[in-house]
């Protein structure tokens, strides 16, 4: 039993668990306004990436320089946010909004989310198809990343950790700083915690609602971007890693945004490093199986604890376990 | 036939696959309709149950094959390979020579029709079973959680079940299997329509469990048991102040649903004769239903029936003129298949949220006779809806 881990796989975990933070963030906002599980959530994620490429493809063409990498990496995360936006604010005014004032149960709106999740699933693809021409440095349409380009060391890390750690911690502050410096932001809070309320008092719910959607867009379609980083890219990348996603946030606890971080980071390290580590001591190939990690923390969350961890009163627990000594 | 399913566009229609389809597609969603439209149970893990009895359908007849094989077989197998004939042993199933394998079984089945028809009623049988405990073992979730949570938690138990049957060695791994034929039995009997046999039979079968599955639900819509599941969907606090243990009717619901589905799986794989895990995921095997389900009516057997045949052709019409419609747009059509499943959904839910065929009140008693007994026991007239209006 030897564990070998490598830096680069330790980094690899630390940029795949940054993007689950990311996306967590996102699905539990969104689950905290409109009250609905986006399953569309990860292809959100995709309409980022697949603006991130465009421009990347477009300005990179066919020669690889590292040294203009700012330009179009800078351009592309903008325009990945852009579209992840604009894709989440479609997604809630043209069939979730519509959807809720007709009266839909919360059902039905996570079947709308399901379909709106096969839209994209079969538009990306379509779009990646329209591509094929294309023939960037980053890879075909159908399976690229951009890893080549954030390899190189700075200051003893990859620039992309850099990169995705300057993204997240960015994002989340701009979040923080929103809901609780802002008058628009405790006027979000409020709507979370009673929209009704929050609606007698003159909060306009539904711009609430739509921010939270444009907000929870973006950051996905940032998210999808730095998925890159780590990982091959394709139209249905999203689809298959939105269960990751969901596990973060339920894991963390559907209710709490802190949750949505600290979810990000368990499940994300358990699925990369735990079954590396447990792989290497077992001496079983676990690594196959990690994308089943995700769905057992989900299962087991929501039947132990649905609250998640946020949702467990700890300071109880502690003194429970201790009195019981 | 042969000439029929030429004519382009609507040829789809003559081609056997499209009704095969269409009946294995209203098995799965009669028994999505059983869980979901009647007793209110949204199982967004139908996929489970038929990876399960589709892992029945790729076991049983390979491994229970490989122990009946008489050496006479196990000799060809042991030339055929070069092993050694003590290495012909179960694990070969699986192994590289799995084609191989399967051929040589799907010789025996058809030369000992009896045998073949115990695999296939023994298959049928383990599939029913562990489909029903994979039900069961969905009703703890489903009598605890709340809607969404429990949609959420089914789907992800389907979606580990598929990444877990893909990496398993005993099915092949990434590879998958080729099955070998247990329907050899009845392929013997349509042995007149040549290479077409099979076919014949495949559908003969989905046919009949079609059939029964369908009768059954009907007769359950109108006895007092499926009276009392919409009570459970309707009110389960009301169902339980009138005495009925709606844990207990929940885990019977989830038992039969996935037993049906667990059956059609193990159709499936007889009809396709190969395994493959990424086949049973959950947009063909959840949503697919689902949609077919909203589509025709929550609840309503004959509008599950309606939406299963509309959507499964539609899928087929795109597959079967995949060609025709790639000359008129730049991209592959099989990404139409996704969008239209979406546009469906969405729309059916915005502008029929009960479907087309709505679902029916269903009555303990003809409607005269219930009138009668109730002016009997001294209830008010009805009031006409256009008396009433006036009133009010």
């Amino acid at each position: 039993m030897v564990i070998n881990l490598s830096p680069v796989y330790i980094e690899n975990s630390l940029l795949f668990a940054n993007t689950l933070v990311m996306l967590a963030v996102g699905l539990t906002l969104t689950y905290l306004t409109t009250k609905v599980p986006n399953f569309a959530h990860g292809s959100l994620a995709m309409v980022g990436a697949y603006a991130l490429f465009t421009i990347a493809a477009i300005m990179f063409g066919n020669q690889l320089s590292q040294l203009q990498l700012a330009q179009p990496l800078g351009l592309g995360f903008a325009a990945a946010f852009l579209a992840g936006a604009f894709a989440g604010l479609l997604e809630y005014l043209l069939v979730l909004r519509p959807l809720q004032k007709r009266g839909s149960t919360p059902l039905g709106l996570m079947i709308a989310t399901l379909g709106v999740d096969l839209i994209l699933l079969g538009v990306l693809n379509i779009f990646a198809d329209i591509l094929r021409g294309m023939n960037p440095v980053t890879g075909t349409t159908r399976d690229w990343r951009l890893k080549a380009y954030v390899i190189q060391k700075v200051a003893g890390l990859s620039l992309g950790v850099w990169i995705s750690f300057g993204i997240m911690i960015g994002s989340l502050v701009a979040l923080y700083l929103l809901l609780t410096r802002t008058r628009f932001g405790i006027a979000m809070r409020a709507s979370i915690e009673n929209p009704a309320l929050a609606q007698v008092l003159g909060v306009n719910v539904d711009l609430v609602n739509m921010v939270s959607w444009i907000l929870a867009g973006g950051f996905a379609g940032l998210a999808g971007g730095m998925m890159a980083f780590v990982q091959r890219i394709n139209p249905a990348t999203g689809s298959i890693e939105v269960v990751a996603v969901f596990a973060a946030s339920i894991v963390g606890g559907l209710h709490s945004l802190l949750g949505a971080v600290v979810g990000g980071y368990v499940v994300g390290l358990s699925e990369t490093l735990l079954t590396k580590i447990l792989s290497d001591i077992t001496g079983v190939n676990l690594v196959t199986y990690k994308r089943a990690v995700p769905l057992i923390f989900i299962i087991v969350t929501l039947l132990v604890a649905p609250e998640g961890i946020m949702g467990i009163n700890w300071r109880r627990l502690f003194s429970r376990i201790r009195s019981r000594k | 036939m042969v000439a029929l399913s030429e004519i382009p566009i609507i040829g789809v229609f003559f081609t056997p696959e499209l009704w095969f389809w269409m009946a294995l597609y209203a098995v799965v969603t009669l028994s999505l309709n059983l869980e979901a439209g009647l007793t209110g149970i949204p199982n967004f893990g139908r996929h489970l149950a038929v990876i399960v009895g589709a892992i029945m359908g790729a076991i049983v007849p390979g491994y229970l094959g490989m122990l009946l094989l008489p050496q006479s077989y196990k000799a060809e197998i042991a030339n055929l390979t070069g092993l050694p004939p003590q290495n012909i042993t179960l694990g070969l199933y699986a192994s590289s020579y799995n084609s191989l394998v399967a051929t040589e079984l799907t010789k025996y089945y058809t030369t000992s029709p009896g045998v073949s028809f115990l695999v296939f009623m023994l298959t049928v049988v383990l599939a029913a079973v562990l489909g029903a405990l994979v039900g069961a073992a969905a009703a703890y979730p489903a009598a605890r959680l709340r809607e969404d949570y429990l949609a959420i938690t089914l789907l992800a138990a389907g979606e580990a079940a598929l990444i877990i049957s893909y990496n398993v060695g005993l099915l092949g791994g990434t590879q998958g299997l080729t099955v070998p034929n247990a329907l050899a039995w009845l392929d013997n009997i349509f042995g007149f329509l040549g290479p077409q046999a099979h076919m014949a039979s495949s559908l003969l079968i989905v046919a009949l469990l079609l059939a029964l599955v369908y009768a059954y639900m009907e007769l359950l819509v109108r006895s007092p048991a499926g009276r009392l599941l919409k009570g459970v969907r309707e009110n389960d606090v009301a169902a339980e102040a009138l005495g009925k243990d709606t844990a207990k009717i929940r885990l019977k619901t989830l038992m039969l649903g996935s037993a049906i589905a667990a059956v059609a799986g193990a159709v499936f794989i007889m009809w396709t004769l190969g395994w493959i895990a990424t086949t049973y995921n959950r947009v063909s095997w959840t949503f697919w239903p689902w949609a077919m389900m909203i589509l025709g009516g929550a609840g309503n057997n004959f509008g599950v029936l309606v939406g299963s045949a509309i959507l499964a052709s539609a899928r087929q019409l795109i597959t079967f003129n995949k060609d025709y419609i790639a000359r008129l747009v730049p991209f592959d059509p099989v990404w139409l298949d996704p969008i239209i499943l979406g546009l469906i959904i969405i729309l059916v839910l915005m502008v029929r949220p009960q479907g087309i065929f709505p679902e029916k009140t269903t009555y303990p008693l003809p409607r005269d006779l219930l009138r009668k007994l109730a002016k009997k026991y001294g209830a008010p007239d009805e009031v006409k809806p256009t008396e009433k209006a006036a009133l009010e």
